[in-house]
């Protein structure tokens, strides 16, 4: 093994780790050292991608070299911006559960905390198999596979060589002459493939296979993170080896295709913001923002799903602080902080480098889009698509089968196990599909390729909001997880 | 006594819930068997990638001639977008030539022909205005405007 993989995982690790850390200092989130390190390494990558776009935009002669210094530089900074907080605060103030405190039982057991532990156990052994399984599918489909599917080869990749090869001239990418790759699609994960690749001296295979598996086991994890900090143990672990057994995240997480990574961010994003709601924590609604500028940066989609945010946000935040003009305005501008960065970066892409070109939505003229939403027959088509790829038991296992049942419940389930705010789960998932039909709807291509080549991707975003928001409904809270006193 | 029963009602439909997510997982769960060449992995992990051959590695023939950025046209058996799989050619030595770019219009002054044969080579030259500057081997080389 190239030993140069191994600080090629720890840079972004270290990186990323520092930056929660320092995001999440004045935050009330539970076992936020447990959060930091279990989603350090995407976070590093991605910090690490933004600044290579700067870099290689503002100094593109000296990229290269400067490039392979981000992660160790950005350390330093936020390693000083952390010394010299630690020295201002008076860490009483935050008190934090240690890691280890998960392990330790104070007291005499009942038999109800024996079933719970021996429950709980055995769950997150048959979790941690399932999660080593889906990791050797993963990687063996990937070593097959080690160029990726068609657009990480055209698209993502390609995008990362022209960053590699030549970073004075890599503007050409969005000339006329590669519009067939489609070279308005925002620099994430290419960004991060060329940085790897600037650190390694060659274009290794691995590393953007690495990439794809980094962000494929970071959205599970952001299921078992969520669920368990607010359902139970075992309802984490359940929808854990519930979401690592979905063929359609192990075959596109082996494509290398960004429809995962973005899939993290939005989902992240949306996550992060029910935390910071049912928290009221402004760092964690910062961090939701950053996530969601960060998924506009990864894919087209991320633009509209900004938009959804927004819909979603702050109409919440309005009715959240209506009695408080301060606590308003300081919620919008943690919004406000956690957008700034990757969103200016998105205009500066977008307006400067590819002149407002836009493969996500066809411009079309209003007559032309009255024509097209009153197209009924088009119309069927579309719907009839979502039908069948949502009931394709192979891809999705019934998923979208039980989000239904779950929107069914969800009224019952709020009476017996209140979770506020879970509606934004379903809400977010009704609205992203439906401004992908709406995407459908409008566009001047042909319907049926369009369907059969993107649908079942689009579904893929919204997949993990879906599964959350089911076992936020039947899941068990902490207090009601099964017990053999409590039910026998 | 009626919140209790519904307590219990609820307790069920959630442990069933539970349960059937665990049945739906075991039931598509893949056992391990496909083993994947020893060679391959080591290939992937030392960076090397020795065992693969990348994608447009044909057009390793052009590489010694080609200046280090500048734009070229590619001339193929059959126009460029004619079929998928000259779309992925095209692509591909889009890939493996990068930073040079390929335009997939037969407009500019220098092209790559890549051909089969000879005489597709001489048919296709014929029909985009070009002619031979530099041949590497039956139906390959490079080629200028001519109109």
């Amino acid at each position: 093994m190239n030993p140069k993989l191994i600080v090629l995982f720890i840079a972004p690790t270290l990186l990323g780790w520092l930056f929660l850390k320092q995001c999440l200092s004045q935050s009330n989130l539970p076992l936020k050292k447990l959060f930091s390190l279990v989603f350090a390494p995407v976070m590093g990558l991605a910090v690490i991608s933004l600044a290579v776009f700067i870099i290689t935009a503002a100094v593109p002669e000296q990229a290269r070299l400067l490039a392979v210094l981000t992660p160790w530089v950005l350390s330093i900074v936020f390693l000083s911006l952390l010394v010299s907080k630690h020295q201002q605060t008076d860490l009483k103030t935050n008190p934090q559960k240690s890691l280890f405190s998960l392990l330790v039982v104070s007291g005499p057991l009942t038999l109800g905390q024996i079933t719970r532990i021996a429950v709980n156990g055995l769950l997150v052994i048959a979790l941690i198999l399932t999660f080593v399984n889906f990791t050797h599918h993963l990687m063996s489909y990937m070593t097959w596979n080690a160029f990726g599917g068609w657009d990480a080869r055209y698209f993502w990749h390609l995008k990362a060589r022209m960053y590699v090869r030549d970073p004075e001239q890599w503007r050409l990418l969005f000339s006329e002459y590669f519009r067939w790759g489609n070279n308005d699609y925002p620099l994430m994960v290419p960004g991060i493939i060329a940085w790897g690749w600037h650190f390694l001296g060659r274009e290794a295979l691995i590393w953007p296979a690495i990439v794809s598996y980094l962000f494929t086991y970071s959205l599970g994890a952001l299921i078992i993170w969520h669920l368990s900090l607010w359902r139970s143990w075992s309802s984490a672990a359940v929808a854990g080896i519930f979401f690592f057994t979905l063929p359609v995240y192990l075959f596109w997480g082996g494509t290398m295709y960004c429809d995962i990574p973005y899939a993290f961010f939005s989902n992240g994003s949306l996550l992060l913001l029910l935390s910071a709601l049912r928290l009221n924590d402004r760092r964690l609604l910062t961090l939701s923002a950053f996530f969601a500028g960060c998924s506009a940066f990864t894919k087209n989609e991320g633009l509209l799903f900004i938009i959804w945010y927004l819909i979603i946000t702050v109409p919440v935040l309005l009715h959240e602080h209506r009695h408080s003009r301060a606590d308003l305005l300081r919620s919008f501008t943690a919004v406000i902080q956690g957008l700034f960065i990757p969103a200016c970066l998105c205009l500066y892409f977008k307006i400067a480098l590819t002149g407002g070109q836009n493969n996500l939505v066809s411009k079309r003229n209003p007559a032309d889009i009255l024509q097209a939403l009153t197209d009924w027959p088009r119309n069927r088509v579309i719907l009839e698509g979502f039908r069948v790829y949502m009931a394709d038991a192979g891809n999705w296992n019934g998923l979208w089968l039980l989000l239904g049942a779950a929107a069914l419940y969800w009224p019952l389930s709020k009476k017996q196990a209140p979770l506020p705010y879970s509606w934004i789960l379903l809400l977010a998932v009704l609205l992203i599909n439906l401004g992908y039909a709406l995407i459908f709807t409008i566009t001047p291509h042909n319907i049926y390729k369009h369907i059969t080549t993107a649908l079942l991707r689009l579904l893929l975003q919204t997949g993990v909001l879906a599964l959350v928001f089911i076992v936020e409904t039947f899941g068990f809270s902490k207090k009601s997880e099964p017990t053999l006193s409590a039910h026998s | 006594m009626f919140k209790k029963h519904r307590d219990h009602v609820d307790f069920i439909v959630r442990l069933v819930l539970h349960l059937g997510l665990l049945f739906l997982a075991l039931s598509v769960i893949k056992p391990i068997k496909v083993k994947t060449p020893e060679p391959l992995i080591q290939s992937l992990w030392s960076t090397k990638d020795r065992a693969y051959l990348p994608p447009g590695s044909q057009f390793k023939i052009f590489k010694p001639y080609l200046p280090a950025k500048g734009r070229v046209s590619l001339i193929l058996d059959q126009p460029n977008n004619a079929t998928t799989k000259n779309k992925e050619t095209s692509y591909d030595a889009q890939n493996y030539l990068a930073p040079v770019i390929i335009n997939l219009e037969t407009v500019e002054p220098l092209t790559l022909v890549y051909c089969s044969t000879q005489d597709i080579a001489e048919q296709r030259l014929k029909e985009t205005g070009y002619r031979w500057t530099q041949q590497l081997s039956p139906g390959k080389g490079f080629a200028r405007k001519t109109l």
